[in-house]
Order: structure tokens, then C-alpha cells, then sequence
């Protein structure tokens, strides 16, 4: 076809040459030479309509293209067991109900943000009414203040506007009475979690049953049903059509990384073969090799960006371990979880006990003042210590619960998926040790960061870290290293240096991606025709 | 072969970017053209 093209080349030389040729002396010879000009524009006017045109009809027929259907019923399928693994896992009904998350930014939130205070307060008035409890503001009894402030809070809330003048005005008057009503809040819902402990914790067994009946699978089949649901997606995903496009078009792929030049040389690189010269059994072993190796890396990177929770575990598990064996003679009685549980205890019964003391307003808020001012102000105020001391209590429980979880959950034969689902079942706990790793990160980036940490360890398809003991010495990269030196991938221990994983990562997902691009409804050309056109 | 009778179908899809390209050009050499000689005209007029 290149003939085509080579006529109209040929066809505006002599067209330049005779625009060149003709006279421009002489008003006549003017008037020609515009009018040859004129219709020579309108000729080749016409012919580039009808190019533009062609464009646009392959462009549009190119990319017209839609999503395969399997995939959002896969991710239906993997919601719904993803929903199911949740309820069923070894994690408390605390963090089941998400109230891990609620109480950590419920203790942080009031210093930048009245509103996400309010979205959070109201989160867990929620959580606890889907298992069955429905709060109000009656129960938020740990002080007058809270109560308080929760009656309109609640009210509000039912009339949508949780964010409305009158919460923010009963917050400023709260908050002038008590500047610790956020503690109080705090500590509020903590005790209604311990009211209700055993309810939920029914709620949630009663609904595991039922829901791994209802399925037909064990607790570990559910995982791995999972697991197979995100390859099956992933899979699909690599070579369906719209995913490719939409790489292409929101640049996370690059056209000119997928010239054919690019790809051999790359080819090479990674292999010390030529692509051109391979048989085509011997290029599927290869490129299945390739792909299984695009997978585990795109697993380490993540897992490298992370790996701080997993060290910090460890460490802390080291720590805990030594201190058992330093103190495995020494008999006790109680341990440190059941000693503070039971200060727990005595301080809310402590904390009702002077509340009862504390009168109770007749004549509305307002004049609660007078009231206190008289008579309860010494008891407000020892009430209100309590209520700190209960707050300072319940936050050595969480480091309690933890340093008892790792030593129960871990063990040498723990993988290191294992390890990072267990930092990220604890919102605390995660938010802490992000602030040890980086003290500048902010409440926000701790939110982000913890969503992408659980969406890796809920939504991936781990072929790597769960696979690798915590016992095990040999370092990850290592691992990998050696067992795709085995398959002849020309890979060595400096390409997973620092400076150089992403260079590695990025050649094996271009000819990974290009293996796809052949698999998919595209050419390279067509992709280099929509990109060109697209500019 | 004359323009019209082109069977720009038959161009593949780079052929056709390119055989755009070449127009468009042309077409701007024929405006740059035709501005000149209108000057010309108005000088000579």
C-alpha cells in the first residue's frame, strides 16, 4: 500500500512545482495563480476530510470496546467472599465491627476535623445497630457531656445533617464545660463495646456459621475460593481489551515502550535469547516463566512498601519471646490483660458510682451549670479523672492485646502474608507503627495508607510472602533471585538493589504486557495509530 | 493517479497518519501561497 501514499507524495511535488512555475508578473498572471492556489485547496481540502474521516471511523471502531463481562462478576463473587471471610476470621468482633478504626481516629480526629469526628461517632452507631444494637443517647451515659452531645449528634443525624449548626453549637458548649469531651466520647463507646461484648461476639459467631453453611466451605476454603476468584480476575484482566486501552490512555503505559526494536532488545536482556529465533513451544515456556515472574515482583515491590509492619512485628514478637523466657519461673496469678481488664472494671463502676451522685438536670442543660457550681463539682471533677485514667487504661489494653496476639497468632511457621494480615487487622496498631516509620505522616495519609495495606492483603493473589516463613533467613529477593535463575531468566542479586528493582520491574512488565497486547483485540500498530490520533 | 480517485480504504492505518500529515502540510504551504500572492495582487492593484 505504501504505492498510495507515495502518488499523493508525488502528486503535491507537482502541484508545489507548479504553484513554483507559474508567473506572478502582471495582474492577470496574479489572478490565474490565485485561482489555481484556490481550487488546489479545495482538491486536496476535500482529500484531507476524507482522510480525517477514515481516522476517525478506524479510531472509533479501534476503541470502541468494551469491558469483558466476566470481570465485574468476578468481582461481585470475590466481594461477596471477601464480605464472608471477613465475618468468619479470627479477628475480634472489635475490629470485625471496624470499631479499631473509629476509636483511634475518634481520639485523634477533634484536633483538625469536627466533621470526621461526627462521621465517626455516627459510623459506630451504625456498627453496633447492624449487630443488632440500636444505640441512643441513653447509652452514651459516661457523662452528661457525652449524653449530651450525642442527643443532638443523634438527632441530627436522622434528619441527615450530622454537620448541622446545632451539632456544631452543642459542640462549643460542651466543649466549654468539658474540653475533654472527645475522651469522654471516646471512652463511651468503648464501655458500650464491653457492655454488649458477649452479644456481638454471638452475633458474629452465630453469623460465621451460618454464612460457611450457607456457602459450604471451611474457613480456609473460603480463603483459598478467594484467592482463586483474584487470579481468575487478574488473569482476565491482563488481556481484556478495555484494561489495555484504558493503561495506554491514562499513561500508565507507554506506547513507545512497545515498539518491536524495545521488546527484543529487552527480550534479550532478560533471557540472552532471540525472541525472533525461539520455537514457538519454547517462547510459551518463556513468556509463562515471564509472567509468573511479572507476578511475584509486583507482590515484592508492594510487600517492600510495607515491610516495616512486618519488621516491627517481628521485633516486637523477639522482644516478647525473650521476656518470657527471662521470666518463665516466675509465677503470677493474674496476667497483665486480666490485671488490666479488671481496672477497667473498677473504673467504670468507679465512674457510676459518682455519676449517680451527680444530680441529674431537671430544667434543661443550660441551667445544669448552676447545679454543678453548687453541689457536684468536686464529683464532676473527680468523675471526669476517672474518665481520663479509663481512657489511658483502655489504650495500654490495646498494646496488651496485641503483644497477647502476636505471641498467639505467630509462630515459626507463620508466613509473612501472615504476618502483615495480622498488622493489618489492627487500625491502632498500624497507625502506630506508620508514625514510628514516618512521624510527619498525617491522620489522612495513615487513612490512605492503611486502605491500600488491607486492600493488598485482602484483594491480592499471593504467590510469594505466603509461601516464605518468618524463620526463614534467606532474604526475600534472594528467593526469587535464585528460583528464576533456575528457569535461565538472566536475573542477578544487583537487580534488586534499591536503585535497580524498579528498572527490573519495568522490563518485565513490558514484555509481559506485550505477551498480553498479542493476546488482546490489538496490534502495537493499532495501539500506536489510537495514540498518535489521540494527540 | 489523481487525488480523487485514491482509495484511502486501502492505506494502512500509519499510511493514513502519514498521507494526513503530508496534506496538512501542503495545505498550510498553499494558505502561506496564497496570503503572498494576495499581497502581490493588492500591490499591483
Amino acid at each position: 500500500m505504501k504505492e498510495l501514499v507515495e502518488n499523493i507524495e508525488k502528486q503535491i511535488t507537482t502541484d508545489k512545482e507548479v504553484i513554483s512555475v507559474l508567473p506572478r508578473n502582471g495582474i492577470k498572471a496574479i489572478k490565474t495563480l490565485l485561482k489555481t492556489i484556490a481550487e488546489m485547496t479545495e482538491k486536496y481540502e476535500t482529500l484531507n476530510e476524507k482522510l480525517q474521516k477514515e481516522i476517525e471511523t478506524r479510531y472509533t471502531e479501534l476503541t470502541t470496546v468494551e469491558e469483558n463481562k466476566e470481570i465485574p462478576q468476578l468481582e461481585q463473587e470475590i466481594l461477596k467472599y471477601d464480605m464472608a471471610e471477613k465475618n468468619t476470621d479470627t479477628r475480634s468482633s472489635f475490629e470485625k465491627m471496624g470499631l479499631d478504626r473509629v476509636i483511634y481516629n475518634v481520639n485523634g480526629y477533634y484536633k483538625s476535623n469536627l466533621e470526621r469526628l461526627n462521621k465517626e461517632l455516627i459510623f459506630s452507631v451504625k456498627q453496633f445497630e447492624k449487630v443488632g444494637i440500636k444505640l441512643t443517647a441513653e447509652d452514651f451515659c459516661i457523662s452528661e457531656y457525652a449524653k449530651k452531645y450525642m442527643e443532638v449528634l443523634l438527632k441530627e443525624a436522622y434528619e441527615g445533617d450530622i454537620n448541622s449548626e446545632a451539632v456544631k453549637n452543642v459542640f462549643e458548649k460542651v466543649y466549654w464545660q468539658c474540653s475533654e469531651i472527645v475522651s469522654h466520647l471516646y471512652v463511651n463507646i468503648r464501655y458500650i463495646y464491653d457492655k454488649y461484648e458477649n452479644h456481638i461476639d454471638r452475633f458474629y459467631n452465630e453469623k460465621a456459621q451460618e454464612i460457611l453453611q450457607s456457602l459450604s466451605l471451611t474457613s480456609e476454603e473460603l480463603e483459598e475460593k478467594k484467592a482463586e476468584l483474584i487470579k481468575q480476575k487478574n488473569q482476565i484482566e491482563e488481556t481484556d481489551n478495555k484494561n489495555i486501552l484504558d493503561k495506554f490512555f491514562m499513561g500508565s503505559l507507554n506506547i513507545n515502550d512497545y515498539k518491536a526494536d524495545n521488546y527484543k532488545r529487552i527480550y534479550t536482556e532478560l533471557t540472552d535469547k532471540d525472541v525472533t529465533k525461539l520455537s514457538e513451544t519454547e517462547k510459551k515456556e518463556i513468556d509463562e516463566n515471564i509472567d509468573k515472574l511479572n507476578t511475584n515482583l509486583t507482590e515484592y515491590a508492594k510487600y517492600l512498601e510495607y515491610k516495616f509492619l512486618v519488621e516491627e512485628v517481628l521485633q516486637t514478637r523477639q522482644e516478647l519471646l525473650k521476656n518470657a523466657e527471662a521470666n518463665k519461673d516466675k509465677k503470677v496469678k493474674k496476667t497483665q490483660y486480666e490485671l488490666i481488664k479488671e481496672e477497667i472494671k473498677k473504673l467504670q463502676s468507679e465512674i457510676f458510682k459518682l455519676n449517680s451522685k451527680i444530680e441529674k438536670p431537671n430544667k434543661g442543660f443550660f441551667e445544669r451549670k448552676k447545679v454543678e457550681e453548687k453541689k457536684d463539682s468536686i464529683a464532676i471533677l473527680q468523675r471526669n479523672n476517672l474518665v481520663l485514667d479509663l481512657k489511658k487504661t483502655y489504650m495500654q489494653l490495646d498494646e496488651e492485646v496485641i503483644k497477647q496476639k502476636i505471641l498467639q497468632d505467630l509462630d515459626e511457621t507463620s508466613s509473612l502474608y501472615d504476618v502483615i494480615k495480622f498488622a493489618s487487622s489492627y487500625y491502632g496498631y498500624m497507625a502506630k507503627v506508620m508514625i514510628k516509620n514516618n512521624e510527619d505522616i498525617t491522620d489522612k495519609e495513615i487513612g490512605e495508607k492503611a486502605e491500600k495495606i488491607r486492600k493488598f492483603v485482602n484483594f491480592s493473589n499471593f504467590t510469594v510472602i505466603n509461601h516464605v516463613n518468618i524463620s526463614d533467613t534467606k532474604e526475600l529477593s534472594i528467593i526469587i533471585k535464585d528460583k528464576y535463575k533456575l528457569l535461565g531468566m538472566q536475573i542477578s542479586k544487583e537487580n534488586f538493589e534499591e536503585d535497580s528493582i524498579d528498572d527490573l520491574i519495568r522490563k518485565v512488565k513490558i514484555i509481559n504486557n506485550y505477551n498480553n497486547i498479542q493476546k488482546s483485540k490489538f496490534a502495537i500498530k493499532d495501539l500506536e495509530f489510537i495514540m498518535n490520533v489521540k494527540k | 493517479m489523481e487525488l480523487k480517485n485514491i482509495k484511502i480504504t486501502n492505506l494502512e492505518n500509519d499510511e493514513l497518519l502519514d498521507a494526513q500529515k503530508q496534506v496538512e502540510s501542503f495545505l498550510k504551504f498553499l494558505n502561506g501561497e496564497y496570503e503572498t500572492v494576495k499581497k502581490l495582487e493588492e500591490e499591483n492593484s
